[in-house]
């Protein structure tokens, strides 16, 4: 009886998520391409290919860039700004639907205003630094400039989804502990280490593997501010897919990556988890 | 029940209106034939280029074979080919529709295009001598033909009028006439710049950066067997790029950005005067018509060939286009052959001239829109043109690779002989394997 009301929802996980990963599976162990009529099978050499080198690595070394980069730069920030609102600004209400409207912009819409920002010939970022006497920059065209400026935009994006989250869990922590504390003689530094840490931890862990999720897996953002480019300097593993399997036809190699990036993922994911649980129990 | 006998009255002769003017159409009480409908895909999706250009020519075509419908699918140019490939590959391709001149050997390769040289053979519309040959072998793989070129193109240096003769300087002939009239024009502190290319994807970057002054300097990146990478080892095909790249990196005459920049940006700065000269094929009138609607051949812009690659002595021009071909499993072949037969008209090429293609074939130059004395450089230009890279399955991997490498060397700082063996090394041991 209990499998039988657990049916549906196994169906729907096998539908969903079973059969197209399977499905990918069997396609990364064919040499599949779209202007081949046959697609004869090769085992493991699409992974093979994958280790032996190309871009793979390089790209991957770009999506750890890229994903630690944003998580630090957003978690930083949001935390630093939610603690800030906390304290009786004037208009801070406006400030928080202020920065809100930043996260619900589509990817692709933060991508174009950033990349008029960044602009070398019309920017705005431009301007001011020369309006400071400042040499010009090329933002996104230089090798050495572009995931930085890339991780910059991201970190723009996120601020607001954690700031909103941290700033829920800071309004439920109680005054008296605040209290308590500056009865005691507690300095701000140590509230802020001994009470507002600890409060905000598990939010803080949970906003963490929420932005890992959404960064690692990020393509739109990338796409809009510089197609991956210059050279290979912002392509991720994500860029990198769309490329072999969307834009060249290389399905088998497309799947093979796939496959390698989810396991990557869930391990992550595992480990997140993982360190989350061990905290709560810690508590 | 009164009610319900109505409804059937009502019905029958609503029915017997629809058969009877069908009928009565039908000539001596022949049966009407039915109208066959058949696909043609195009990339075309401006509606303005697409109503003056080849919605003309379906127009006519339907007016002259009433038993044959036609429906276009406009795909965007970005999603063109591979849409195309996956409905072929899913068996459902169009009937007939436009080919690539970069991926007709892969289309056909994989046994997706129908073989025309029977067809063509007993045509009396198409005569293969009256094309331009080099496009015409194009549609030749392994000596049979799988599609008739529909429409060909070549790129030209354009000059702006007022910037040259604040310069006084005169159009480029030669590799160092252009870097001398670029260094005159550019004045980068007033935000006025010397000469600019699209670079911001692999396509422009290989052919309107890269690929003209490649042909140009007689200079090939890849092996004509196409199994080999040879810019490294060709002195004039690495000549040409080290050329393109110096223009950002040591005479420095470019605007910012020459890593990922974008037409539309190029075309801005030219029209508005701020920019020398720029490389662009017979569309761009109606690119900086849109842009500047005031802003004329001749008094506000000149244009004149590619400058002589100093290898070479003569002027060169990466040439693109495209071709027509019907699709293996189409069940209307023969209405789709004839549409093909049709698009092959001079007339036909005559009415696609507003899509901005030169005509691929010489009997169309005599008619109208191409007596236009804008197209005379395109014409001069034409025979010194062609595909800057044989025409491999791999086509957009090599792209990419050109694109990168000259990436590396202008955004990246890498120096030209080290990106020129990367690029080598990577065609003949990765991407051409």
């Amino acid at each position: 009886m209990g499998l039988l009301l657990f049916t549906p929802a196994l169906a729907v996980i096998a539908l969903l998520f079973i059969l197209p990963v399977a499905y990918e599976i069997v396609i990364s162990l064919y040499r599949s391409r779209v202007y081949e009529a046959s697609d004869p099978f090769v085992g493991w050499e699409n992974y093979r290919r994958l280790l032996r080198g190309g871009d793979f690595p390089e790209s991957l070394g770009n999506t750890l860039w890229w994903t630690v980069g944003s998580l630090i730069g957003q978690g930083l920030i949001g935390v630093f700004l939610a603690v800030l609102l906390m304290r009786n600004l004037p208009g801070r209400g406006a400030i928080r639907t202020l920065l809100l409207s930043t996260w619900i912009m589509p990817g692709v819409v933060v991508g174009a205003i950033w990349r008029w920002m960044f602009d070398p010939i019309a920017g705005v970022l431009n301007a001011l630094l020369a309006g400071v006497g400042l040499p010009e920059c090329d933002f996104l065209g230089r090798v050495d400039t572009a995931l930085a400026s890339c991780i910059a935009t991201n970190i723009w994006r996120g601020v607001p989804f954690w700031l909103l989250m941290v700033s829920a869990r800071l309004q439920a922590v109680p005054q008296e502990f605040y209290d308590a504390a500056a009865v005691d003689g507690a300095s701000g530094w140590r509230r802020f280490a001994h009470i507002t840490l600890p409060q905000i931890r598990n939010i803080v862990l949970l906003c963490a593997m929420l932005s890992f999720i959404w960064t690692f897996n990020a393509f739109d953002l990338i796409y809009a501010l510089t197609r991956g480019g210059p050279d290979i300097a912002t392509t991720t593993i994500p860029m990198l897919i769309y490329e072999s399997g969307i834009r060249n036809g290389h399905f088998g190699e497309a799947a093979a990556m796939s496959i390698v990036f989810l396991v990557l993922m869930a391990a992550a994911i595992a480990v997140f988890v993982r360190t989350s649980l061990s905290r709560q129990e810690e508590v | 029940m009164k009610r319900q006998a109505g409804v059937v009255c009502v019905l029958l002769l609503l029915a017997a209106g629809t058969v009877c003017p069908a009928a009565a159409a039908a000539p001596d009480g022949a049966q009407a034939r039915p109208r066959i409908r058949i696909t043609y895909a195009t990339p075309i999706t401006q509606s303005d280029l697409f109503e003056r250009g080849e919605k003309q020519v379906l127009t006519r075509f339907m007016a002259e074979n009433p038993d044959v419908e036609v429906v276009a699918r406009q795909i965007p140019f970005d999603n063109y080919d591979m849409q195309v490939l996956l409905a072929a590959r899913a068996g459902r391709p169009p009937d007939v529709g436009r080919v690539n001149h970069s991926t007709v050997q892969t289309w056909a390769g994989a046994g997706y295009l129908v073989e025309l040289d029977d067809f063509v053979a007993r045509s009396t519309v198409i005569d293969p001598n009256d094309y331009w040959p080099g496009f015409w072998n194009i549609c030749r793989i392994r000596g049979k033909l799988y599609a008739v070129p529909l429409g060909t193109d070549c790129r030209v240096l354009l000059c702006h009028v007022g910037l040259f003769r604040q310069a006084g300087v005169r159009p480029p002939r030669t590799w160092n006439e252009l870097v001398e009239a670029a260094r005159k024009i550019h004045r980068p502190h007033e935000k006025v710049y010397g000469i600019a290319f699209p670079t911001n994807n692999e396509w422009s970057a290989t052919y309107d950066v890269i690929g003209n002054f490649l042909v140009a300097n007689g200079g090939r990146i890849i092996d004509d067997d196409g199994t080999r990478g040879t810019i490294a080892s060709d002195p004039r095909a690495a000549e040409a790029f080290r050329f393109v790249c110096e223009l950002v990196t040591v005479h420095k005459v470019c605007p910012p950005g020459m890593a990922n920049l974008g037409g539309d940006v190029i075309e801005s700065l030219f029209v508005n005067g701020r920019l020398g000269m720029m490389v662009s094929g017979p569309w761009v009138r109606a690119g900086l018509h849109r842009l500047r609607p005031d802003f004329e051949w001749k008094i506000h812009y000149d244009m004149v060939p590619i400058p002589a690659g100093p290898a070479t002595g003569r002027s060169g021009s990466s040439q693109g286009g495209w071709l027509i071909g019907v699709f293996q499993g189409s069940p209307h072949r023969e209405a789709a052959l004839r549409l093909l037969e049709y698009f092959s008209r001079p007339e036909s090429f005559a009415l696609m001239a507003g899509a901005e293609n030169l005509p691929p074939r010489r009997a169309a130059m005599s008619l109208g829109p191409f007596q236009d004395p804008f197209y005379q450089v395109f014409f001069e230009q034409l025979p010194n043109a062609r595909p800057p890279v044989a025409l491999v399955p791999q086509l957009p991997n090599v792209a990419r690779a050109i694109q990168r490498a000259y990436q590396r060397v202008v955004a990246g700082g890498a120096g030209v002989d080290e990106t020129l063996a990367w690029l080598e090394n990577e065609l003949t041991n990765h991407l051409l394997r």
